[in-house]
């Protein structure tokens, strides 16, 4: 695949959610993200690049930045259906269809693990850090806000861009071999360890913007933020929503103002 | 007007296009704020609607109540000309990210259903599409029901909202929402360090 072909799909890898339907998750955004490849490589004649694009249209989901590495070896199998007889090309288009099926599958379970549940917290958790950092050095508060803000989106975006672009490659590169390529990535590792980071930074920065509560402002304070802390992992693990604990804390702090509690 | 034109395009980072996470409230947060005058107060917002958030994520059929939304209608109110006390623009936020899930991303979702099943005969008649057109077509519908929202967001709610807290700042229910606010950033670092606990 070449560098323009690639930065075409990857441009429109960007894209693959914005056609989401219930009906169809990102089929049309991913028909949309392969279509100049199909164009380029299997446009023997418009029926059969409608009919590639028709394919490659159909229902599909995974997470959204896996999505480059099915995109990637769709592209592939396609190339060598373009390629191959008309008998082997029906043999082709099915192994293509079950093969994005279980890939899509497997992707979300990877992808949704990764980003959404261990890498999106912990870069929250580290541009809190670097803010508290900067404060803690004496940086200008405005200058802290934006610099975290930055931290958060280069720590989120570099990897996600790398595996968009990269994704393409891959995928064009292992085709059948998909699958076994991907069961050589040590997944589950590196979800424990950036679960783990992130953790650590979470409560890192609570421990210490409890401590600086309690020696700068009053020891009960500190206690009531350390409450509060605790109050918001029990509210989760039983399945409290944001909300409600919004309104709980709202209730809470307008009885204890009533009683004479000074905020 | 121009924030909230600018908060309805970042929106459209959160799911449609893009997911570089600008449109998450930890960023938008700052950045908004500094457009209206307090990055500050944009940072507090944006921390505060991020940790109430962080967790909740449109997966597959899932709508959650919208984050940007929720961020940016916050600051809106709380920042600028007629500008509400952050102990109801944050809750006020809070509840037109709710709405949006409600009132535009829902049936946002059911007309792209609609839409599906358009090309899908079109593919099927064996009739050319242009995908990027849809595609395109869809981002601006978005675009403009998130526009909308939001401005009719700031029309009725801040008046309304500095009305609220006219009355209220006195009383103990101004003194609670006063806790809620300042006490949120923590029950939500309570929250994010459950979602990172290494036993799931």
């Amino acid at each position: 695949m070449g560098f323009a072909m690639r930065a075409r799909l990857f441009w429109r890898s960007f894209f693959i959610q914005s056609l989401w339907s219930f009906e169809n998750m990102q089929g049309l955004g991913f028909g949309f993200c392969v279509e100049p490849w199909l164009r380029e490589r299997c446009g023997g004649s418009p029926q059969e690049e409608l009919a590639a694009l028709a394919r490659n249209c159909e229902q599909f989901n995974t997470q959204p930045y896996m999505a480059g590495l099915v995109a990637g070896m769709a592209c592939s199998l396609e190339e060598s259906a373009a390629a191959a007889s008309p008998e082997d090309r029906s043999a082709i288009v099915g192994r293509l269809r079950t093969l994005k099926t279980s890939a899509a599958g497997a992707l979300a379970a990877i992808g949704d693990a990764f980003f959404w549940g261990a890498w999106r917290p912990f870069c929250a958790a580290l541009a809190v850090a670097s803010g508290m950092v900067g404060i803690f050095l004496g940086a200008q508060p405005g200058a802290v806000v934006l610099a975290a803000a930055g931290c958060y989106v280069l720590a989120y975006g570099a990897p996600v861009l790398a595996l968009r672009w990269m994704g393409l490659g891959l995928g064009y590169r292992w085709g059948e071999r998909f699958a076994q390529e991907l069961a050589r990535f040590h997944w589950q590792k590196l979800i424990r360890a950036a679960r783990g980071a992130g953790l650590g930074l979470a409560l890192g920065c609570a421990g210490i913007g409890i401590f600086s509560i309690m020696s700068s402002a009053s020891l009960v304070r500190g206690v009531v933020v350390a409450a509060a802390v605790g109050g918001g992992w029990a509210a989760r693990a039983y399945g409290l929503s944001s909300r409600r604990l919004y309104g709980a804390v709202w209730l809470i702090g307008t009885v204890a103002a009533a009683a004479g509690w000074r905020w | 007007m121009l924030a909230a034109g600018a908060v309805a395009a970042a929106e459209l980072d959160s799911t449609l296009a893009f997911q570089l996470m600008v449109s998450r409230p930890i960023v938008l947060g700052p950045l908004l704020g500094l457009a209206l005058g307090n990055p500050l107060v944009g940072a507090f917002v944006g921390l505060v609607v991020e940790l109430l958030s962080h967790d909740k994520i449109p997966i597959g059929g899932l709508i959650p109540a919208n984050a940007t939304v929720s961020a940016g209608a916050g600051l809106l109110l709380a920042l600028g000309p007629g500008a509400v006390a952050i102990p109801v623009a944050v809750p006020a936020g809070l509840f037109l990210g709710w709405l949006h899930e409600r009132a535009v991303d829902s049936p946002l979702r059911r007309r792209r259903g609609r839409v599906t099943l358009e090309i899908a005969a079109r593919l099927g008649r064996g009739e050319p599409v242009l995908l990027g057109g849809f595609v395109a077509r869809e981002l601006f519908v978005q675009f403009a029901a998130n526009l909308a929202l939001l401005a009719a967001a700031l029309v009725v709610m801040k008046p309304l909202g500095a009305l609220a807290w006219e009355v209220l700042a006195e009383t103990p229910l101004g003194s609670g929402l006063w806790a809620a606010v300042l006490i949120a950033p923590w029950f939500g670092a309570g929250m994010l360090a459950h979602s990172l606990r290494l036993s799931r």
